[in-house]
């Protein structure tokens, strides 16, 4: 059946109205796929999920770039605030292990240390900065703590120059104007500094590969949340003096890192690697003048289609991309960047993606589809219903398209003119029948005369003879002076006279004369009355043996 | 069919109708409207403030579309200036926050046009559930609300109680003899002669003065120009009380906050806002790394005997800066929600503050979720309570200029304060002493 069809359809031979649909249809065709690969080419119509996955990643690079500045910048600070600090131990103090519970010795070190180190802080990029040195100002071995110094920006969020004393000697901060932090402690105690124990005991030159970073921590006493990193100070003879590094607090990054963008609702986070994210184990920032709230919980990781990764929570989850990354050229092991967009940010822009894009396609279907309309009803339909109408012959009706009337015109010109033709064609033929049965008519009229014609020659014949006995008779019978009348008349006649009397003498009568000569009768009849006055004759009889004698004396039979 | 059908359709339309009639609001859920947020709740060391927020924005602020964001924490002296900084503009500075705590002098400084009248967030209803007083603190001459009472705090004496105990004990001293300002500052100078320290750091020595010069019958002392009449006798001589104090070296001007210095073992005990109980370390640490205990005892401010005692009201309030309608609604939102009764019960206990709520004070005596250590809360909150009980609330000036004149002052003693206990130590005149700080005072106008 389907073969059947299909030859059917082969051999059918479309319309011209459905060639003009489907060329109409193949056009719109065309015009939208150069439309929509125009889109393609243009990046107007990309997949939505693609085009999250290249905001996010476009965001990654302009977060890994600035935390790459930023760590650098402490890392290299890191290194010459040791060897600056290395330098001044070395220079205050003989023997290093003899800090241990010497209040005055330390305090004479911190002294020196102080203002370097709040140079320190307000020229690195950093909230704060510290010395903890590996001597206590106890000289009790069980005391876990460790003397040294931290300084914090006052105001982290603000760019002033006040500074705080977090860790270290109280008077002495007063007396360099750097008041003591409201959580202020003389010493530092490493089991509230997770990382520091571990560093002091790695530490090894060269220092600048020593350089570590902690993992976020807490400042003790207060809610602040830092990730600092540690450069170990170690005299010329190996001695580790202690460590010294900046930290970067939460107020801090967040007030001085924020990220530019284009993404209204973003988060950007310095987390350590681990299976989830944890925003309380990580530097949060947003973009300038923008937030994005992110529970302090742990979002489970799963991996999304296109590269994306969902960062699930309890009750809030985002999408984003995650990559390691190394602060610092002593860590063991990479942090994490993490960029995200809460989920509902990115399935709205997903779905409006998917609602502009098939708009777009809807609009351009019905673009395509009122073109067709609009063609079909300004050019296709005129144009089939003015060749339905040449088709009618409906010649009189305006035409839609000027450019058609010539041709309607001219087709009727010919549509005339074969009709006129085929009238000819049909009168010539009833004329040829008309001629033809004429023709036998005449030829059986000629038979006929013919037959007439040799029964009157045979007649005439006779007569003659007739004539000619007569005419010897009456020779004798005629009286000379009737016959010498004749001659003189005769002699007088005119060429039409002599004609008529010629044909008078054959038997014609006037009428048949006339006749034949196309002649009216009565001038056929004047002559012969003329003729017969001038013969002074008075009969048929008398003209046919007057000239009979005539033309036999003529001949000389007489 | 259609019959059953149309009236059921009339009422849904009524329902929906209806029910889109009583929400009217501008917050969309999907659409979070972003409020930056700058307070002093726990400046430099975390607060439940910031705690709050995070709440906020997982539950209400999570369901109608508010999200709130801190971006800056500083002090109350410190706040004003960089919210003028901010308002002003500029490189290297933060953009003006939505919502910040501030002072009414602050507020009334940014222009009162520029901040939201929360009596057009509020209904009256709402703000009668709040105490009288705490409102009109925040309210400018017009009558428009433009700081909301969240927290108000009061100064009052907090003591080293380890070394109290040992002053007490070699001296003779109680806590009882603190409770006038002759017996506060006879301890002071019984503590400077046994330990050679300054036996209290006050920070707001001025207020002090003020107090206690009111309370002893000063009359109106403030000028047209926002300062003090000099010519004000018994004004003079409580200034001269806590002059010769200072010029002994037995009182300072705390440095930046007296809770540092009674930490470090620099002073006994400190004079300064209740708020402050939250920077108390539990241990006191000299500068020779020797240890002991706080033991935070918590005093109501002294008073002047056989007077009426006054107390000051202070703290921050509210502020939002008018940006959009859906901000201030979003800002009314947050700020209705922090100063529900039990939150803001939980908030103030955790931080040292009084509630705003009328009557939610009486709910503190029956308290039991005080952070650690809990007996110090416990010491605040019955001075607190004493001093509700026997003391008259009075409001702070809201003179425009007043603080920064208040500053030069403090600025002035602490230089002082280096130089005269050393003089009067040298047997300079104590009272000639006290007139140069009397002439600091009266150099600034």
């Amino acid at each position: 059946m389907p073969e059947f069809l299909l030859s059917k359809l082969k051999r059918a031979k479309p319309s011209m109205r459905r060639r003009l649909f489907l060329y109409m249809g193949a056009l719109a065709a065309l015009l939208l796929s150069a439309l929509f690969a125009a889109l393609l080419l243009l990046g107007q119509l990309k997949s939505p999920r693609e085009e999250v996955k290249k905001a996010l990643t476009f965001q990654m690079g302009a977060f890994r770039s600035d935390m790459v500045s930023l760590w650098r910048n402490v890392s290299v600070m890191g290194v010459h605030l040791s060897e600056d600090m290395t330098a001044l131990i070395d220079a205050q103090t003989t023997e290093f292990s003899a800090l241990n519970g010497d209040v005055a010795a330390v305090g004479a070190l911190q002294e020196a240390m102080l203002e370097p180190l709040c140079q320190y802080v307000r020229q690195a990029d950093c909230s704060g900065a510290f010395i903890l040195l590996g001597a206590s100002l106890s000289s009790d071995p069980a005391v876990d703590s460790h003397a040294g110094l931290y300084v914090q920006r006052g105001n982290a969020e603000h760019t002033t120059g006040d500074l705080l004393l977090y860790r270290g000697m109280a008077d002495i901060g007063r007396r360099h104007k750097v008041m003591p932090h409201r959580k202020w402690a003389q010493e530092f105690d490493l089991s509230s500094f997770p990382g520091f124990a571990e560093h002091l005991e790695k530490a090894s030159s060269p220092i600048e590969h020593s350089c570590r970073t902690t993992e976020l921590i807490t400042l003790p006493g207060t809610t602040e949340q830092a990730i600092l990193l540690t450069v170990p100070m170690i005299g010329a003879d190996g001695t580790v003096y202690g460590l010294c590094g900046f930290s970067v607090n939460q107020t801090y990054f967040l007030a001085h890192h924020a990220q530019p963008t284009g993404i209204g609702s973003l988060a950007c986070v310095l987390s350590d690697a681990a299976e989830g994210l944890d925003v309380q184990k990580g530097l949060l920032t947003y973009p300038a003048g923008s937030f994005c709230f992110v529970p302090d919980e742990l979002l489970e990781k799963r991996s999304l289609r296109g590269g994306l990764t969902a960062f699930v929570g309890s009750e809030l989850s985002f999408v984003g991309i995650s990559e390691p990354f190394t602060v610092a050229v002593g860590d063991e092991a990479p942090h994490d960047l993490t960029v995200l967009i809460p989920k509902s940010d990115h399935d709205r822009t997903l779905l409006k993606s998917r609602l502009e894009a098939g708009a777009l396609l809807l609009l351009l279907v019905s673009f395509a589809a009122v073109c067709c309309l609009f063609y079909t009803r300004r050019y296709l339909r005129p144009i089939l219903r003015d060749i339905e109408r040449l088709k009618d012959e409906s010649g009189g009706a305006q035409m839609t398209f000027d450019e058609l009337q010539p041709v309607s015109a001219k087709l009727q010109f010919h549509e005339q003119t074969i009709t006129d033709l085929e009238t000819e064609k049909q009168a010539a033929h009833e004329r040829a029948d008309h001629f033809r049965f004429r023709a036998e008519q005449l030829q059986s009229e000629n038979s006929d005369l013919q037959e007439q014609v040799e029964g009157a020659q045979e007649r005439l014949s006779a007569s003659q003879e007739e004539v000619n006995r007569l005419a010897y008779l009456r020779k004798k019978e005629l009286d000379p002076a009737v016959y010498e009348n004749f001659l003189r008349g005769y002699a007088m006649l005119t060429d039409t006279e002599r004609e008529v009397c010629d044909a008078l003498s054959k038997g014609l009568s006037t009428r048949e004369f006339a006749e034949q000569t196309e002649r009216k009768p009565s001038t056929v009849e004047t002559h012969r009355k003329n003729s017969y006055r001038k013969l002074s004759i008075h009969s048929v009889k008398e003209l046919q043996l007057c000239l009979t004698l005539m033309r036999m004396e003529q001949d000389g039979q007489m | 069919m259609k019959k059953r059908m149309l009236p059921l359709l009339l009422l849904s339309v009524l329902i929906l109708a209806l029910s889109g009639c009583g929400e009217k609001t501008l917050l969309h859920k999907k659409e979070p409207v972003s409020l930056s947020f700058w307070h002093v709740y726990g400046e430099q060391a975390g607060s439940p403030m910031d705690l709050l927020v995070q709440e906020f924005n997982r539950t209400v602020g999570q369901e109608r579309g508010v999200q709130v964001q801190v971006t800056g924490t500083s002090s109350a002296s410190k706040i004003g200036g960089y919210l003028k900084e901010a308002q002003s503009g500029g490189q290297e500075v933060q953009e003006m926050p939505d919502l910040f705590t501030c002072h009414i002098v602050d507020a009334l400084e940014l222009g009162e046009d520029n901040l939201v009248d929360w009596n057009s967030q509020f209904t009256s209803d709402e703000l009668s559930d709040f105490v009288p007083g705490f409102l009109s603190d925040g309210m400018a001459e017009d009558g428009r609300l433009l700081i909301f009472p969240v927290s108000k705090s009061t100064q009052l004496l907090m003591c080293n109680g380890s070394g109290f105990a040992r002053f007490s004990a070699a001296a003779g001293v109680r806590y009882d003899d603190l409770a006038t300002w002759e017996g506060f500052y006879d301890a002071a100078g019984k503590f400077y002669d046994w330990s050679g320290k300054p036996f209290c750091a006050l920070d707001y020595p001025i207020r002090a003065v003020e107090l206690c010069a009111m309370e002893r019958g000063s009359g109106d002392f403030y000028t047209e120009n926002g300062w003090y009449d000099t010519d004000n006798a018994v004004f003079k001589e409580s200034w001269m009380q806590f002059a010769r104090s200072l010029a002994q070296g037995h009182v300072v001007v705390s440095d930046l906050y007296s809770n540092t210095q009674v930490m470090t073992g620099d002073v006994l005990c400190g004079l300064g806002s209740s708020a402050a109980i939250l920077y108390y370390n539990d241990t006191v640490t000299y500068p020779d790394n020797t240890q002991e205990p706080m033991n935070l005892h918590v005093l109501p401010m002294p008073k002047t005997a056989g007077a009426d005692a006054l107390m000051t009201q202070a703290g921050v309030g509210l502020c939002a800066y008018k940006t959009t309608a859906q901000k201030a609604e979003a800002a009314a939102l947050f700020v209705r929600w922090l100063t529900e009764a039990e939150r803001n019960l939980d908030f103030v206990a955790q931080t040292g503050y009084m509630p705003v709520r009328s009557g939610a004070f009486d709910a503190i005596a029956e308290y039991d979720n005080f952070p650690t250590p809990a007996a110090a809360y416990e010491s605040l909150y019955a001075a607190l309570q004493t001093m509700r009980e026997d003391y008259v609330p009075v409001s702070e000036p809201r003179f425009e200029g007043y603080y920064g004149r208040v500053s030069v002052l403090y600025d002035g003693l602490r230089r002082l304060q280096q130089e005269l206990p050393a003089r009067a130590a040298a047997g300079e005149d104590i009272d000639a002493l006290a007139e140069e700080t009397w002439a600091l005072f009266c150099s600034i106008r």
